[in-house]
């Protein structure tokens, strides 16, 4: 436990680092000509990160949105947790294939995304983005890019039939290698915002 | 002497019609259960009904190897659907969505009825409000996507539960939307034949359409030119078997009948003699055949793999008429002479294996009648029909030939009466310094799966998370609401047994089909529509869903309320029926429910603690210790028989001889044969199975023919020395059963090689033996010649 938040601490300074290396000479890469292989290298540079989030969910089954926040920490190549404090505790953590469930009052839930293509494809959506992967990402999407370095977004279009059935656009917004949000847009109307704060340290 | 042989034979035409026409309508068996003792346990019983009919019989274990990932997928996918569309198949699993979309069906519409949530205290406001408390939780969770389709008709969440119950615990790994293994490299399917695991054809049916859809599916896709497929499995190990049993069965005899008629018609020099020299084997094996029908109304096949090699003492008959007639006399003449001897030999023979009559297995009992009618039919025959058959002046030349080597042993040559003590003692020291169990006890080591066979099947088992059961609970009851009842008490005293770690699950019928009292329990614990739905307004009281979102939740509260029970056939297509029934069984008595147990490390404790429970119907059953008890009982059985058939040999001797100087004589060779091929077939195997049992019983049927002739040789010989004619006549009978039976030693099936390698040495040792005494009088007697 101890290590890996060294580890994660390690990692958001190292992080600091690079986005002010990289945001220092805006010029130079747009010269280069800026484009979604750009933006993944510099994703790719990225060993690991950490910040707050806000999620606020709009269904039509709920009256007022949904709202929670807690931590997200992200640690190369493909570890993601998802730690939420508000409004009750829930930890999730995906790690190469399995997601692992843990909530209050609940059994620790571990499966295996390979069984479910659609969660796999929504987890796949940050995570690849985060490892600046983009095999992995066309794998289950269509992606665009439109912005530029300093803000950029990123439309996801689900490819498998099963999937838009569910989710219609992922959009990932984010300044240099940092990600700044996720809206998931449904198809039946409903929508999840992801906001995510300033790294903690 | 004319009326007498008309009457011989209209009652030889009247036995041969009679036979025919019962065995052409005989029913032939492979029904395992004619090997279990007439009285089994139930824990046998089981067994061989799981062996016969049960789920695991029909399984086929599929896997597609050879072709990048997303091939593989194709081809699980397009084999699967052609599969699917077949009716030789009740279930075809491949892990895809589609094959699981009519059990989920199944499992949501009678979900109030199956799920062990359904209680009570579930449907009051507080518990309400926790279920939508847990809701919105899952709602934030990336599950929410997904699970948010169902909420509002299921906000207790009944059908997530059921779903991770009937998961399982072990499961292939999904790959492009089917199963794979876990290395990536074989994409996995299950198939379950809807014959039963003992119609072999059946089977091999099933077993063409599975090859015929995978070569279609080749076809359909591209770059699959290196894909191949691997099934396995008990119905591709029951085909194989049967496969291997009759290539074997066909070659090996139809070599040994070659080679053996052609020794005959060398002796014979006459085409009507070889047919008329087969005669007394038809008879007694039709007559055999028919008495057996008769008594038993059917016969089984081991019976009849056994029993026709017993035969092969039918053969000596003809062999010792023809051969030990002189030139220039006739068969009449010769048989006065013979006729003791022979009638002694298939007395000792009758007797040996009447003793099977006694058995417990009927199995057993059928061998020893087929024998006891086949061997008596064949000796009349050969008594009563053959003599005026054979042409006048026919002989057998080239006897002479035959009996050189054995005239040279049977001469007076004093060292030669230490040969069989010195060769007994040696084989007795051997087998009393042979370190380990001297019989085979697994039963799998009669089996004709070739190893590579086994190992493959244990590795796709492995991969598709469908392990071999080997520890079960095993409840009887009267009637099958009666067996899930009991099936649910059992269970809700297993639970604390997992979380004490004796086991790491079961599974259970009732899980699939709850007991009516279940499900009438759980459909009143369903308050009425009006009730429920203030419960509901009560419980979203704090809670962010809107009103009205829940109105799906209600009406499917109340149509389970009011609606039908689960019943068997509600469940009819989907895969649950196939793990139900496999769980849930008819038996004569009743029903058997089954609770097979998964991860037993320590069995001794865990019966123990079954024991415990106290409940009066409930067994704990070890197949694998079960099975080899079976062919302990079996193997012990057998051993008790020969034992007593020895004894009823060594009386019927005494009441012949009455001298115990010439029932020396006799045995003293057999005694040799037996013990020294005992012995070498430990020195070469290791260990004796049954079928060298049963070979042994053989040798002693066949060799006690030789050591009764040398007998009569030794006395009534001229000086002493057994008559040329005499011996060559057992030696042509010998060479027939060495070579007919060597053959069949070649084998690689455990019985045919078994019965064929003891047979062959035995009864040539018997022959060698016995040519040793006939002349020096045996060591209780020298000089008595």
């Amino acid at each position: 436990m101890r290590r890996r938040f060294i580890a994660v601490l390690l990692g958001s300074v190292l992080l600091s680092a690079i986005t002010s290396a990289s945001s220092a000479d805006p010029l130079a890469q747009r010269a280069s000509g800026w484009g979604l292989p750009t933006l993944m290298a510099s994703l790719q540079q990225v060993r690991a990160a950490s910040a707050s989030f806000i999620e606020r969910k709009y269904m039509k089954m709920l009256s007022a949105p949904l709202q929670s926040s807690g931590k997200l920490v992200y640690v190369r190549p493909d570890k993601l947790q998802k730690d939420t404090v508000a409004p009750r505790p829930q930890r999730l953590i995906v790690e190469g294939d399995r997601l692992i469930i843990e909530q209050e009052g609940e059994r620790r839930r571990s499966l295996s995304l390979q069984d479910y293509p659609q969660i796999w494809a929504f987890v796949e959506s940050i995570r690849a983005t985060l490892a600046g992967d983009l095999n992995a990402l066309s794998r289950f999407y269509n992606v665009s890019l439109k912005g530029g370095p300093e803000r950029w977004t990123l439309e996801l279009i689900p490819k498998d039939a099963k999937t838009r059935e569910l989710v219609t656009a992922i959009r990932i917004s984010g300044e240099g290698s940092t990600i700044r949000g996720v809206v998931t847009q449904e198809s039946d109307g409903d929508r999840t915002d992801l906001t995510i704060l300033a790294e903690t340290r | 002497m004319t009326r007498g042989r008309s009457v011989a034979y209209l009652l030889w035409f009247a036995v041969l019609t009679v036979s025919i026409a019962i065995v052409s309508r005989t029913p032939f068996s492979t029904d395992m259960s004619a090997f279990l003792p007439r009285s089994p346990s139930a824990a046998q019983q089981v067994l061989v009904d799981q062996l016969r009919e049960g789920i695991a019989s029909r399984l086929i274990l599929v896997a597609i190897e050879g072709a990048p990932e997303e091939v593989l997928a194709r081809l699980s996918q397009r084999t699967a659907r052609e599969l699917r569309g077949e009716g030789a198949f009740g279930f075809v699993a491949n892990g895809e969505e589609a094959s699981l979309a009519k059990d989920r069906r199944v499992l949501w519409r009678y979900r109030y009825l199956l799920s062990p949530g359904v209680t009570p205290e579930a449907f009051s406001a507080t518990e309400l409000h926790r279920a939508l408390e847990r809701d919105v939780q899952l709602l934030s969770s990336p599950l929410g996507v997904v699970a948010k389709r169902a909420l509002p008709a299921d906000p207790t969440r009944e059908m997530l539960r059921l779903i991770g119950e009937f998961a399982g615990s072990a499961r292939p790994q999904m790959r492009d939307g089917v199963w794979f293994s876990r290395s990536g490299k074989r994409a996995l399917l299950m198939a379950q034949t809807s014959a039963a695991g003992f119609d072999i054809d059946g089977q091999e049916k099933a077993l063409a359409a599975i090859r015929a859809a995978f070569h279609q599916a080749r076809e359909a896709v591209p770059e699959t030119a290196a894909a191949r497929i691997i099934v396995t499995g008990p119905p591709v190990f029951a085909v194989g078997t049967r496969a291997r049993m009759q290539s074997d069965a066909e070659h090996f005899s139809a070599i040994a009948t070659i080679l053996v008629a052609a020794i005959l018609l060398l002796a014979y020099r006459s085409p009507r003699m070889l047919a008329l020299g087969l005669l007394p084997v038809a008879t007694g094996a039709l007559s055999g055949i028919a008495a057996v029908s008769l008594a038993f109304g059917f016969v089984h096949g081991i019976t009849l793999g056994f029993g026709v090699t017993l035969i092969g003492e039918g053969v000596d008959y003809a062999i010792y008429l023809f051969t030990q007639t002189s030139p220039g006399s006739s068969p009449e003449a010769t048989l006065p002479r013979i006729w003791p001897t022979l009638l002694l030999g298939m007395l000792t023979s009758v007797f040996g294996f009447s003793a099977m009559l006694l058995s417990s297995f009927t199995g057993f009992e059928q061998l020893g009648l087929f024998t006891i009618i086949g061997l008596v039919a064949a000796l009349a025959t050969t008594r009563w029909v053959l003599p005026p058959l054979v042409p006048r002046n026919f002989s057998v030349q080239s006897a002479t030939a035959f009996a050189a080597p054995l005239i040279v042993l049977s001469g007076e040559h004093r060292w030669l009466r230490f040969v069989i003590p010195g060769a007994i003692a040696l084989a007795a020291t051997t087998i009393a310094l042979h370190r380990g169990s001297y019989w085979e006890s697994e039963l799998s080591s009669m089996s004709p799966v070739p190893p590579a066979e086994k190992a493959l099947d244990r590795a796709l088992r492995r991969e598709m998370g469908a392990p071999d059961v080997r520890y079960l609970l095993v409840i009887e009851a009267k009637d099958r609401d009666e067996a899930l009842v009991a099936s649910e008490q059992v269970a809700r005293r297993l639970s604390p047994l997992i979380e004490s770690g004796l086991l790491t699950g079961f599974d259970s019928p009732d899980r699939f089909l709850p007991s009516e009292e279940t499900q009438r329990a759980r459909r009143t614990a369903i308050p009425d529509n009006q009730k429920l739905s203030s419960n509901l307004e009560a419980a979203l009281k704090g809670t962010p869903f809107r009103s009205g979102t829940f109105a799906r939740f209600l009406a499917d509260a109340e149509a389970s309320r009011s609606g039908m029970l689960l019943k068997r056939s509600s469940l009819d297509g989907t895969s649950l029926a196939l793990r139900l029934d496999s769980l849930l069984v008819p038996d004569p008595s009743g029903w058997i429910a089954l609770l097979p147990l998964r991860g037993v490390e320590n069995p001794q404790r865990l019966a123990i603690e079954i024991a415990d429970l106290g409940m009066p119907r409930l067994l704990f059953l070890d197949l694998k210790r079960e099975s080899d008890r079976l062919l302990s009982t079996f193997l012990s059985e057998a051993l008790t028989l020969s034992v007593t058939g020895s004894i009823a040999i060594l009386a019927l001797l005494t009441i012949a001889f009455r001298d115990p100087r010439r029932i020396a004589r006799v045995v003293e060779p057999l005694v040799g044969a037996v013990v020294c091929t005992a012995a070498l077939l430990l020195l070469i195997q290791g260990q004796l199975s049954i079928f060298n049992l049963f070979g042994l019983l053989l040798v002693v049927a066949i060799g006690s023919n030789y050591s009764l002739f040398f007998e009569r040789e030794g006395r009534d010989g001229k000086a002493g020395r057994p008559e040329e004619r005499v011996v060559a006549s057992l030696a042509l009978a010998n060479l027939c059963t060495v070579i007919g039976f060597g053959i069949l030693g070649f084998s690689a099936i455990p019985v045919l090689h078994g019965i064929g390698a003891t047979v062959a040495i035995g009864a040539f040792l018997s022959l060698v033996f016995g040519a040793m005494l006939s002349s020096c009088g045996g060591i209780s007697a020298p000089g008595a010649g």
